[in-house]
Order: structure tokens, then C-alpha cells, then sequence
């Protein structure tokens, strides 16, 4: 696959703090790559750069193998760069109809009026907003704003589609099928897309890359799968999904499995070359914790509350010294008590050295 | 991520040499408009023995020196009674305060020449209405009030214009006051008086303060009512002063520059604390969250206060133009008992003067252009203060403020100067090209100002979304930008406009036969002494000059900030 958009050790600084430092990563044609990472990661300042809206101390950014910024000083001006961006904000002008809204790009490309209006049409149709063409922007709701910055960011068929946080403004509801319609308007035109934000589940969901960013660094990029599954660093374990984290030191080590012992005396079993004596947090998903058959490798635990959801139980349950909210079926609960005994499965427990 | 917190960063290059030549140039186009009369003055002051004379051998100028200092003395006059009448229209339930906010307002925007007039045919020390009166009591024989004395000056000025100015002024500082810190004190115990002057007057001190040194400034600046009233009884401050100078034959230019420069000292010193007072009063009186502005109950007493204030402004306002009205169709004003006492030939004689049709063809051009190329020169001024990182645009910022401490006839004196001196300017010598440079000149201050506060309210994001698109930066700046500023436009236009209409001290000594705008012409009819016809022309011009003003008003331009 043709990298379209190339980053390589992007750097910047506001005074002495680094914003983004030495970031590197590709875009491929075609696909959504999402940077993930709390306020501040220096995700929408990478974003930024790209677009041409901030100048880079550092590194370089080339788009269709051509250099458009660079800290030798190199930079082309974001109307010549052929991107596309929806903010946060919307950023949709107040002073102009939904239509005119997305015409302006056609039109400060000089494209033929009839093309103009045949493009616009078409893409208002695509967003959903066949029939407020001419609605003046300011009679919208925050949802149908949004789709106008989309429609115009869209329209022209920019190289690479920037989003900063596109639905961080709108309800939950809303949010969740304005990813779905972004889903599918993005299969159907075969944009490629460079996402902003700060919601793991979002990047999941969408995306077909992640990078999960942290102190202007990317921490890890690779598919949802292996984010979610076999995170490279104990902060993106964390960041992403939910976990629980036990501390302890490796007390015994066995080929590929390192045995445990928790602040609280009991011994688990984990698939790691951890050397012994190393003290470590120990971090599983909650899903992965099974309620034990049989007390080989399990901890005890105790039920602290047991909230309804319907078709199951939320328990919020303690075991050494933490507390994890583990998802229980309805009927299974008949036959516990408040103590119980939890497996750690072996492959899927990970621990990280302290 | 938003950027929530990180100042405006807008799209340009950073290390560019573009920035800085672009900066520089900018600079320098600017500090050679407002700074470059001022230099003039400065530099032609020093030729000739013109600081001896006017130090040592021109006790004429020395006395106009003194009699400016005394009436810019009215200043803190002027602030106390305006925030005093401004704070019980905005805090106390007053019947009928619309009206009076209203009233004031347009005595506010009233020019001084009509209403000089007025208080002439009311005054004066022959046949004044109000002296005509008084000889009909008892025992008065002779006339008691003379308008041509500095007392006179005085009334005209604190009527007319400080007392006014200092309402609308003082007016969103008081709004700005949040009614809790009051209410804090009355629980603690005090008074209303007590509140008054311990915790309302203390607050909004530095506002009182800030406009004493706004009225000073004023009040060395102003010239029509000095030289309508002064000049007559030989009374001099120092703009009637260098007006007599530039007219002497031949001219005394470098006495009148030095005359200016001295002058200018002062003002740069008043402007030094007046920004050190606007800086100040920032923290003293925007309060964060929760601002209530409530009113207070007085009870009965609000009728009383009522009943005084609308006769204040029927005396400020409503006399004076009664006297214009009736002036202008009286055949010699305040003879009732002549054989023919009112005619309408004054108002002929004015419509059929062919200076003044070509007076206001003149004005209106002069308004007009002012106002159109003034409107984008401030745009684009603010726009690149606010948002570009132009190298010296701090400096802009300064050089752009600094009219506002210039009088006006002092940016006359040194424009002409540099028209009569310079062959390169000689053309624009008596032409309206060179009137319409002077008022935008002297409104840079406002309108960048204004402008300023309406750059900063579109959010960058607006421009950037534009950028994305594929606009250039002029691109953006003509269809984004100056269309979300459309509102600010509007009001600066007609702002200017009206400075333009009403303005006299700028364009006198530039204006020549030829490009004599309406507004020196009513100066030339007063001061020649024809009342009558004067009164009439006073009329039109503050007639067009108050429709202007509601028709901004209508627009949404409302100086005080009503709720």
C-alpha cells in the first residue's frame, strides 16, 4: 500500500515544554488512522502541522512524497496543501447558507458554477443534508453543523480528511451514528482519514490503525486488535479498555511463566520472562477474569456490591486490595456467596515492571 | 485536543523574511501617518527664535496657554456630575430614564457649533433672550450674563459636551459594577450613603479618574466654542491661538509649532496616565461570574430625581435648540415687538448661497470617503495586530493609538506644513483628498479599537476552516473575515461618518476655498457674526448629523450598552 501522507520525527515546542516530539508514522491511501490520547498528547498540535496551521521546530511532513513542512523552514501554506479538516468547534460559517458553506471550496478552486452545484447536491445527499441546502447555517442543531463542516471538507475530495475530535461536541447518541454514517461515507468515497481523539472506544471502533500518544510521543500504532489485546506499554493497556492492576513481585520463574506473589500474599501464575525479584503490576482485563472451577492459579475475592442490569449483574468485586467490576449472568449468581475465587488465565494476564 | 487556553496562532510562517519586511513596511506606513505630522511640528518648532518668542515675548500666547489650563480644569467637574447623573439613571427605578438615556445621548452626539449658537442668542451680552428677561425685573438695568467671557465658555463646554461625554462614558463602567459588593456592605451593616461612599465610589474610582484625564485631554483639544466665543472678547487658549498664528500674514508657522509641541508634552503626559488608569481599572471593575446589575428603591425620591434630571437635559439640550429653531426664522433674533419679527429669508439665504451647496457636496464626499476607506484601513489595521505575527506589530498597535492624544489642529498644522513644503504633496493642497487623510487619520485610534474587539470575537478556527479549504490569506480576510465583521463595519462607518460631518479643528486650516466642508462654513456664518442665518445652518447640519446617529442606533450601535 502507497503511503499518502508521511510523518517523520515531527517536533514542536511552545517555549520549553515539547508538544510533539519526534513523532513518525505513515498514512496509507484508503484507511483511517486514529491518534488517540488524553489532552495535551500533543495529538491535535501533530494534527495541526499537518494541516498547516502550525509551523514544525522539528522533523518533516510529506504529503504525496512531496515535503510540505519542515524544520529546515520548508512550508507550504494549508490552501495549497489539498486536505481536508473538521473541527471540534465546526467552524461553519455564520454568515452563509449550508449550501454556500460547502460551495466555498469549489469555489475558490474556480470550479464551473453547474459543476458547483451539481458536486455540492451530491454531497449534502451523502452527509444527509440533501434538504438544507439553503438553509442559513445558523438555524442548525450541533449535529446537522457538523455534517456541514464534513460536506465542505469533503467536497473538494481532499487527499487526506483531518478530524479533530469531530464528535466530542454532540450527544452520545448522535456521536455514536454520526461514526457509523463516517464508517460508511468512508468506504463508499474511499477517503483517507487521519482522526483526533481522545475516546478509546471511538478509535476502536472506527479506526484501522491506532496510535496512542502520550507526552508528544506515539507509546504504540498498530491495529485496534493488537492495541486492545497486546498493548506494548502498561499506559496504553490502561488507556485502552478497562483493566484492574494488582502489584506484586516475581517471586519464581519457569521457562515462560513467572509466578507472582501480590501484596497481599496470595501467588498467581502469568506467561512472562520477568526476572526474579523484579516488582511488577500485574493488569487484567475484566473480561478475562473467570470465576474459579477449581483452586489451581486463582486469588480470592470478595463480592463488595452487586448492582441489576438487566439481563446480568454488574459486581463490583475486591480482590488483593482492588476493586474490578466484573459483568456476572444472571443466572450464575445463585450459586455464589460473597467470597469467591478468581483464574487469572495465564496467556492473557499481563505484567509490567514497576 | 481543543485548544482551549493557547493564544491565537494564526496561519503564517514563522522564521520568514516576508514577516519582517511586511512588518517593517507596515510600521513604517503607519508611523509615517500619525507620528509623521507630529515630527513635523516638532522639527518646524525649532526654526527661528519661535520657542523664545512664545516663552519670553509673546505675552498673548502665554495668557492662551494659562486660559486652556484653567478650562480643561472643568474636567473632573464634568466627571463627577456625569457619573453622578449616569449612576442614578442605571442603578435607581427613575420614570422615564429610556427617555433620559436617550436625550443625553443625542445631546452626545449634537455638534458644538449649533449648540454654541443657541447659548449666543441666548446669552449675549446685548439682546441675549435670558439678559432681555432679566432687565424686565426690578432694579436690574443692565445686562447680567455675557456668553463671550471664559465663565461663558465654560457653561457652553460643560453643557454640551463634558457633562454628556462623561455620562455615556461612565455608563458601562457603572453597568460593569456587580450590585453584590453593595449588597455585602448593606448587610454588613452600612448605610446607603454609607455604601455610596465606601464601597461604590471607591470602585469605580478609577473610571472617574480615567475619564478626568479623557475630559483634560478633551479639553486642551477643543477649539469651535473658544473661537466662536473667545476670539471676539480677545480670549486665546491655545487652538484658537494657532489658528490666529497660521492666519497671521504671512503665517507664524514656527511659533504655532512650538506653541503645539509644548503642548503636546502635556498630552503625551495625560495619555501616560490615562493608560496606566485603563490598565488598572480592569482589575477594579470586571468581575467575573454572576454579575447583577439591580436596581436600587428610593421610594418618592425617584420622582424628584426625575423631574430634576429631565430639567437638566431640557436646559442642556432642548433650550439651546429652541433658540437655534426659533433664531433661524426670527428676523433679528429677540426683537418680538419689530414689524415684521419672523421671516423665512435666513433659511434663503443659506439654501441660495452657492458655497453652501458645494460646502456640502464637500461634506458628503468627505464623510463618505473618510468613512469608506477608513472603515477597511481600520479592518485591516486590527486584523493584522490581532492576528498576524508580523514582526513590530506591537509597535502598530502603539503608533495606531497615538492620534488620540493629538488635537486636531495640530495634526492640521503639521499636515499642511508637509503639503505647502513638499513639492511631492504640493498638489494635494485644497484638495478634499487631503480632508478626507486627516479624519482617517484622526479616527485610527476608534476605529482600530473597535475593530480590534471584533477581530478577536471570530474564532480563528473560522479562518483556518477557510485556509483548509483552499483560500489564500486575502481571500480569507474578504469573504470570511470582513463579512463576521459586517456589524462593527457598519458602526465604525458611520461613526466616521459623522466625525467627519461634524469635525472642524482637523480640516479647518487645510480647507480651502474650493473644499470647504459644511461643517467650517456654519463656523465661518457664526463667527461672522450673521446669527440668524448661522442658526439656520446649524439646523441642517445637526439635523443630518442625528440622523446618522439613530440610524446607527437602529443598527445597533448603542454607546451605552443598554442592558
Amino acid at each position: 500500500m502507497t503511503e499518502i501522507l508521511s510523518v517523520s520525527r515531527l517536533t514542536k515546542s511552545y517555549g520549553k515544554s515539547v508538544v510533539v516530539d519526534k513523532v513518525t508514522f505513515g498514512l496509507r491511501k484508503g484507511e483511517i488512522l486514529t491518534l488517540l490520547g488524553h489532552s495535551g498528547c500533543g495529538k491535535s498540535t501533530t494534527l495541526r502541522m499537518i494541516a498547516g496551521l502550525e509551523l514544525p521546530d522539528g522533523g518533516a511532513i510529506h504529503l504525496r512524497d512531496k515535503v510540505v513542512a519542515s524544520g529546515d523552514g520548508v512550508w507550504v501554506p494549508p490552501e495549497q496543501r489539498n486536505l481536508g479538516l473538521v473541527f471540534q468547534s465546526y467552524a461553519v460559517w455564520p454568515h452563509m447558507t449550508v449550501g454556500e458553506n460547502v460551495a466555498y471550496p469549489l469555489d475558490v478552486r474556480g470550479v464551473p458554477r453547474r459543476e458547483r452545484r451539481d458536486r455540492v447536491t451530491n454531497i449534502c445527499g451523502v452527509v444527509g443534508l440533501g434538504n438544507m441546502i439553503d438553509r442559513p447555517a445558523t438555524q442548525l442543531s450541533g449535529g446537522q453543523q457538523q455534517r456541514v463542516a464534513l460536506a465542505r471538507a469533503l467536497v473538494y475530495e481532499p487527499d487526506v480528511l483531518l478530524l479533530d475530535e469531530p464528535f466530542s461536541n454532540l450527544d452520545a447518541k448522535l456521536r455514536d451514528e454520526m461514526r457509523l454514517q463516517l464508517r460508511q461515507i468512508q468506504s463508499r468515497l474511499g477517503t483517507t482519514i487521519l482522526y483526533v481523539t481522545h475516546d478509546q472506544a471511538e478509535a476502536l471502533a472506527l479506526s484501522h490503525r491506532v496510535a496512542v500518544m502520550r507526552n508528544g510521543r506515539i507509546e504504540q500504532l498498530a491495529e485496534p486488535a493488537v492495541i486492545y489485546e497486546r498493548p506494548a506499554s502498561l499506559f496504553v493497556q490502561e488507556f485502552v479498555g478497562q483493566t484492574v492492576i494488582m502489584d506484586g513481585v516475581v517471586e519464581l520463574r519457569q521457562g515462560s511463566i513467572a509466578t507472582v506473589r501480590l501484596s497481599d500474599g496470595a501467588m498467581l501464575n502469568v506467561s512472562s520472562d520477568a526476572a526474579v525479584g523484579t516488582a511488577v503490576n500485574v493488569v487484567a482485563r475484566p473480561e478475562d477474569i473467570v470465576i474459579a472451577q477449581s483452586p489451581d492459579n486463582c486469588i480470592a475475592a470478595e463480592i463488595v456490591d452487586l448492582a441489576y442490569g438487566g439481563d446480568h449483574f454488574d459486581a463490583l468485586i475486591r480482590v488483593s486490595g482492588k476493586h474490578v467490576s466484573i459483568r456476572l449472568e444472571k443466572n450464575s449468581l445463585d450459586a455464589l456467596g460473597t467470597q469467591l475465587n478468581l483464574t487469572f488465565p495465564v496467556g492473557k494476564t499481563h505484567i509490567w515492571p514497576m | 485536543m481543543a485548544n482551549v487556553g493557547r493564544a491565537v496562532v494564526n496561519v503564517a510562517p514563522r522564521r520568514d523574511w516576508p514577516r519582517t519586511v511586511l512588518g517593517v513596511l507596515l510600521v513604517l506606513a503607519v508611523g509615517l501617518v500619525t507620528l509623521g505630522p507630529i515630527l513635523v511640528v516638532v522639527a518646524g518648532s525649532f526654526e527661528g527664535n519661535a520657542w523664545s518668542d512664545i516663552l519670553f515675548d509673546s505675552p498673548l500666547t502665554r495668557e492662551a496657554l494659562g486660559t486652556s489650563l484653567i478650562l480643561a480644569l472643568r474636567a473632573p467637574f464634568a466627571a463627577l456630575i456625569g457619573f453622578l447623573i449616569a449612576w442614578l439613571l442605571i442603578r435607581f427605578p427613575i420614570p422615564g430614564r429610556t427617555y433620559l438615556e436617550f436625550g443625553f445621548w443625542l445631546v452626545f452626539f449634537l455638534p458644538l457649533v449649533p449648540l454654541t449658537l443657541g447659548w449666543m442668542l441666548m446669552l449675549d451680552r446685548h439682546d441675549g433672550l435670558l439678559n432681555q428677561a432679566v432687565k424686565l425685573l426690578p432694579f436690574v438695568r443692565e445686562s447680567v450674563f455675557d456668553i463671550n467671557t471664559i465663565s461663558g465658555i465654560l457653561w457652553v463646554h460643560m453643557s454640551a459636551a463634558s457633562v454628556p461625554v462623561m455620562i455615556i462614558l461612565l455608563g458601562p463602567a457603572i453597568r460593569r459594577l456587580d450590585s453584590s459588593f453593595e449588597d455585602a456592605a448593606r448587610v454588613c451593616g452600612s448605610a446607603p450613603a454609607g455604601v455610596f461612599r465606601r464601597v461604590t465610589l471607591p470602585l469605580l474610582m478609577t473610571a472617574i479618574l480615567t475619564g478626568t484625564v479623557l475630559g483634560f485631554i478633551r479639553g486642551l483639544e477643543a477649539f469651535e466654542v473658544e473661537q466662536l466665543l473667545g476670539a471676539p472678547a480677545k480670549i486665546y487658549v491655545y487652538t484658537t491661538r494657532v489658528y490666529a498664528l497660521v492666519n497671521w500674514e504671512p503665517p507664524r508657522f514656527a511659533e504655532a509649532m512650538a506653541l503645539s509641541t509644548f503642548v503636546l508634552i502635556f498630552l503625551m503626559a495625560m495619555a501616560y496616565l490615562y493608560q496606566r488608569f485603563t490598565r488598572k481599572s480592569r482589575y477594579a471593575t470586571i468581575t467575573g461570574s454572576g454579575m447583577s446589575v439591580r436596581q436600587m428603591s428610593i421610594g418618592r425620591a425617584r420622582w424628584v430625581i426625575s423631574a430634576i434630571l429631565f430639567l437638566i437635559l431640557f436646559i442642556i439640550g432642548i433650550v439651546p435648540m429652541i433658540c437655534l429653531i426659533v433664531g433661524s426664522f426670527m428676523t433679528i433674533f429677540g426683537f418680538f415687538g419689530v414689524e415684521h419679527p419672523y421671516t423665512l429669508k435666513h433659511w434663503q439665504t443659506v439654501l441660495g448661497d452657492r458655497n453652501f451647496l458645494g460646502a456640502l457636496y464637500n461634506s458628503v464626499v468627505l464623510g463618505l470617503g473618510a468613512a469608506g476607506f477608513g472603515v477597511l484601513v481600520y479592518a485591516g489595521l486590527a486584523y493584522l495586530v490581532v492576528r498576524s505575527r508580523l514582526v513590530g506589530r506591537g509597535l502598530v498597535e502603539y503608533l495606531a493609538w497615538l492620534p488620540w492624544c493629538v488635537p486636531g489642529i495640530l495634526l492640521g498644522v503639521g499636515l499642511l506644513a508637509l503639503v505647502l513644503h513638499n513639492p511631492v504633496f504640493r498638489p494635494l493642497y485644497g484638495s478634499l483628498a487631503i480632508l478626507i487623510f486627516a479624519i482617517i487619520v484622526s479616527q485610527i485610534p476608534l476605529g482600530v479599537t473597535m475593530m480590534k474587539t471584533a477581530v478577536i470575537q471570530i474564532s480563528p478556527e473560522l479562518e483556518h476552516a477557510s485556509r483548509v479549504s483552499g483560500a489564500g490569506a486575502f481571500t480569507t480576510f474578504r469573504r470570511i473575515v470582513l463579512p463576521l465583521m459586517r456589524p462593527m463595519l457598519i458602526s465604525v462607518f458611520i461613526l466616521v461618518l459623522i466625525a467627519g460631518l461634524r469635525d472642524i479643528s482637523t480640516v479647518l486650516l487645510l480647507s480651502q476655498a474650493g473644499s470647504q466642508p459644511l461643517s467650517v462654513l456654519m463656523l465661518e456664518y457664526a463667527a461672522a457674526g450673521t446669527h440668524e442665518p448661522a442658526a439656520a445652518l446649524g439646523i441642517i447640519v445637526a439635523s443630518i448629523i442625528v440622523a446618522f446617529a439613530l440610524l446607527a442606533r437602529l443598527g445597533g450601535l448603542n454607546l451605552t450598552q443598554s442592558r
